[in-house]
């Protein structure tokens, strides 16, 4: 939140936000006896395994996001296993519960229960974090994802970190994809499949439209994506390759992208935090307020992280949240958010929408403000909490 | 010609907005016509485990496919008892019995209020929950589109309301998107601008903009906002002095009887959609949702108390309203169902058939419907996912024509024939 607001890379700020999203983790999400893992988790998610690598190769920043322990916790891999595991090594059920070292990787409540495969992560990783749904796989791939996946685990809740586990890997031969991966191929199993997403002509298309959906519009044109999906190819996905064909593009720079999106409500907080130039001291009531207009930060419950398109934030009460939060920062009653509007005392409301919104406000917003407060002598305080309401505001 | 109903529901909502409604007024308004027939959809999302949730402890395969999350069938020593979420199964019908933690449906089965529709779901195969639930959402497996219970409202009467479509969620979902106006009610009880003047500028921006998605937006928000506070104004307090709409405060469950309190999320949604209708705000259509249910590990950890909530805020919204859930039907539905046979890890991962659950005054129930596929091998969907034998539209398509009265399923499920009607309603 304070990085949102404050940063001087506003670009890396939103693409760690728009990652994050895309990778999406539950932070609030109880593994078995672990609680509370996924909050200790999320900072680290974040920091190590999204931000290196916004603008690097996709292909580094699916691995880090696999191998982390959030991620492998959220789609359940850590304790996907081959089926016969249960019955070697320390699943036996004979051994139960010893000081034996492999025992340690698995938290001891769900030793009884993790016996096999579980395909949540193999589903996943094809569906929504490289090839899209239809990207062109099958039940019987995600059934070979989730094989080549098994043994990447955590070692345990008390030392969160990427652990392979080789009792846990099924060694048997793969296809994925039509790609064939030998028997006894160990922890290489899962980086082959990683290389075979990030590769995939379907992945560099999924994600070509994703970023033109965040930075251009929600319905993207179709020679842009294009032109975004050959410069993934021909890059070996290099995300800041693909950005600049992105931002040197015609499309991007057209009308019709103008003020296209929606903000978020993370977007519409920090946007009217820094408009402000307010001075956060503590983030606590801004994240409940971004979580009542209907943002709860990573606490998304479903794998495919939050719809990126305007429909999502425009609910009636939500939109009114919105509304509501500008005025009680412009009018200093946001806990933890300072404002000081000296510098636009004697303005008039045209200058104050304009140092607000960084560009002149629509006449139709100017004129509901003077005909609205006609006759009187407004703070800008009160000015501002208008602008920060306004249509013209809830865009970017 | 201006009719008097449509004299009074505006001067009821204008005056209210000024704060000068006369209590007379607005309730000539609610008595005028606002009492509808309501049908209300809970979405169950991340693909609900049917098997585990209406137990097929009859078919001698369950045990086997489920041999740690299988439950214990019912013991018939304990038939009154109440195990808590983590018991034996409740016998509905010696084949089938309800997952303990929906103790509080078992009041609504015995007063046959409560219908299950066995092996019902999509035709589509999809194992994405995105896809799949966008597909149900729309009515039409395999596209996406507007949302079926939009068309199923058909065009508006004279005095149709603006919380004619409510949607107890912070966006409006897929379901009630289209044609006709609908509105997402997240959290009611800081839905208010305070400032007068401040709304009233606002409210102005919003009708001017050229932005025509914002105005449309402004428009719906502030019209349910001031018919929303009209209402409160005309509402007694809640026990213990708290004003109407506003939430629950947690007390002791008593006497075993449901409560919202006990039904988490959607408690509240369903306490909020409870209101409405009992102070006769017009509403047709509605939708609510809850989520979580997509359980690939540690199943038998989760699932109980997230019945427990769900089954107690449904039985308590049918509990509060009375007499008047002889307007209200109530369905639920989730994208697809789980794997019949357990996965490695405590859970199960994604399948095909699940059930769906019919509810209110005139609902046919006590009654398990749908034809059981079975569990065999060679029975399933791609030999390892419960088969589908009633198509969710089937469903859907006997409410849209029974409760919502709509005569003309083809704009509503376009392209669909139902199969024979199961006979859900009563008639």
């Amino acid at each position: 939140m304070y990085r949102a607001v404050y940063s001087n890379r506003q670009l890396e700020e939103v693409l760690v936000d728009y990652w994050t999203n895309h990778f999406n983790v539950d932070s609030t999400k109880n593994v078995g006896m672990a609680q509370n893992l996924g909050h200790v988790l999320i900072g680290s998610y974040e920091r190590d395994a999204i931000r290196p690598h916004v603008l690097g190769h996709f292909r580094d920043l699916l691995l880090a996001t696999a191998r982390h322990p959030a991620m492998l916790y959220y789609l359940d891999n850590w304790e996907s296993m081959a089926p016969e595991s249960f019955n070697v090594g320390p699943f036996a059920p004979r051994r139960g519960i010893v000081n034996g070292v492999p025992n340690s990787i698995i938290p001891n409540g769900l030793l009884r229960l993790a016996h096999g495969l579980n395909e949540n992560y193999g589903r996943e990783i094809m569906e929504l974090h490289t090839l899209g749904v239809k990207g062109g796989y099958t039940q019987a791939d995600v059934i070979a994802v989730a094989r080549c996946f098994t043994g990447w685990t955590v070692r345990n809740p008390e030392n969160p970190e990427f652990v392979f586990a080789p009792f846990m890997h099924d060694f048997g031969e793969k296809t994925v994809l039509g790609h064939r991966i030998p028997a006894d191929g160990g922890e290489e199993d899962g980086l082959k499949a990683i290389d075979i997403l990030a590769h995939h002509p379907s992945t560099a298309k999924f994600i070509s439209l994703g970023l033109a959906r965040h930075f251009v519009a929600d319905h993207p044109p179709e020679a842009l994506v294009d032109r975004m999906t050959q410069t993934f190819m021909k890059t070996d996905g290099d995300l800041r390759a693909v950005m600049e064909t992105m931002f040197r593009s015609p499309e991007f720079f057209s009308e019709g992208a103008w003020e296209a999106r929606v903000k978020s409500p993370l977007e519409m907080a920090a946007s009217t935090i820094r408009a402000m130039g307010a001075e956060m001291t503590d983030a606590w009531s801004t994240v409940q307020r971004i979580s009542d207009m209907g943002q709860a930060l990573y606490a998304k419950a479903e794998p495919t992280g939050y719809p990126d398109v305007a429909e999502t934030w425009l609910g009636a009460t939500a939109v009114i949240a919105r509304m509501n939060f500008g005025a009680a920062v412009a009018s200093g009653e946001l806990p933890g958010v300072s404002v000081d509007t000296s510098r636009w005392q004697g303005m008039d409301h045209r200058s104050i929408a304009k140092a607000l919104l960084g560009h002149d406000a629509s006449q139709q917003t100017l004129d509901a403000i003077a005909t609205g407060l006609e006759g009187r002598n407004p703070s800008p305080a009160v000015v501002a909490s208008l602008v920060l309401g306004s249509p013209d505001f809830e865009r970017r | 010609m201006l009719t008097r109903r449509v004299f009074l529901r505006g001067s009821a909502i204008a005056m209210a907005g000024m704060g000068q409604a006369p209590m007379w007024l607005a309730r000539a308004a609610a008595a005028e016509g606002r009492r509808r027939k309501t049908l209300v959809a809970i979405f169950m999302r991340g693909a609900a485990d049917g098997l585990n949730i209406v137990v097929p402890f009859g078919d001698p395969r369950y045990r086997e496919v489920r041999p740690t999350l299988g439950l214990q069938p019912p013991q018939p020593r304990d038939e009154n008892q109440n195990n808590g979420p983590f018991g034996p199964v409740i016998d509905l019908d010696g084949k089938f019995g309800l997952h303990s933690g929906l103790r509080p449906f078992k009041e609504l089965w015995d007063k046959k209020q409560l219908a299950i529709v066995e092996a019902a779901g999509s035709p589509d195969p999809s194992r994405s929950h995105f896809d799949a639930q966008d597909y149900m959402e729309s009515g039409t497996p395999g596209k996406t589109g507007n949302g079926w219970l939009n068309r199923a409202l058909g065009d508006p009467a004279q005095d149709a309301s603006p919380l004619r479509a409510v949607a107890l969620s912070n966006r409006v979902p897929r379901t009630l998107r289209g044609e006709h106006e609908a509105v997402a009610l997240g959290n009611v009880q800081d839905f208010n601008i305070s400032d007068q003047e401040r709304l009233a500028i606002l409210r102005n921006m919003y009708s001017l903009t050229p932005d025509a998605t914002m105005r449309r937006t402004g428009k719906d928000a502030f019209e349910a906002m001031k018919m929303l506070q009209s209402m409160a104004k005309d509402q007694p307090p809640n026990e213990g002095g708290r004003p109407p709409f506003s939430p629950g405060a947690a007390g002791p469950v008593q006497n075993n009887r449901p409560s919202y309190n006990a039904g988490g999320q959607l408690g509240r949604n369903l306490q909020e959609l409870a209101r409405l209708i009992k102070s006769d705000a017009g509403v047709e259509a509605a939708f609510a949702e809850v989520d979580g249910w997509d359980h690939h590990q540690n199943e038998n950890n989760q699932l109980p108390n997230l019945l427990n909530q769900f089954s107690n805020a449904i039985a308590a919204f049918s509990q509060d309203l009375g007499d008047r859930m002889e307007d209200v039907v109530i369905v639920t539905m989730s994208e697809f169902g789980r794997t019949v046979e357990e996965n490695g890890t405590g859970g199960t991962d994604h399948g095909h058939g699940s059930l769906m659950m019919v509810l209110g005054g005139t609902v046919e129930g006590g009654k398990i419907y749908g034809e059981w596929p079975g569990l065999e091998k060679e029975q399933l969907f791609e030999g390892r996912d419960l088969a589908v034998t009633t198509d969710f539209r089937t469903v859907l398509s006997e409410l849209v024509l029974g409760h919502l009265g709509r005569n003309d399923l083809s704009s509503v499920f376009p392209g669909f024939k139902p199969s024979p009607l199961l006979g859900l309603l009563r008639s």
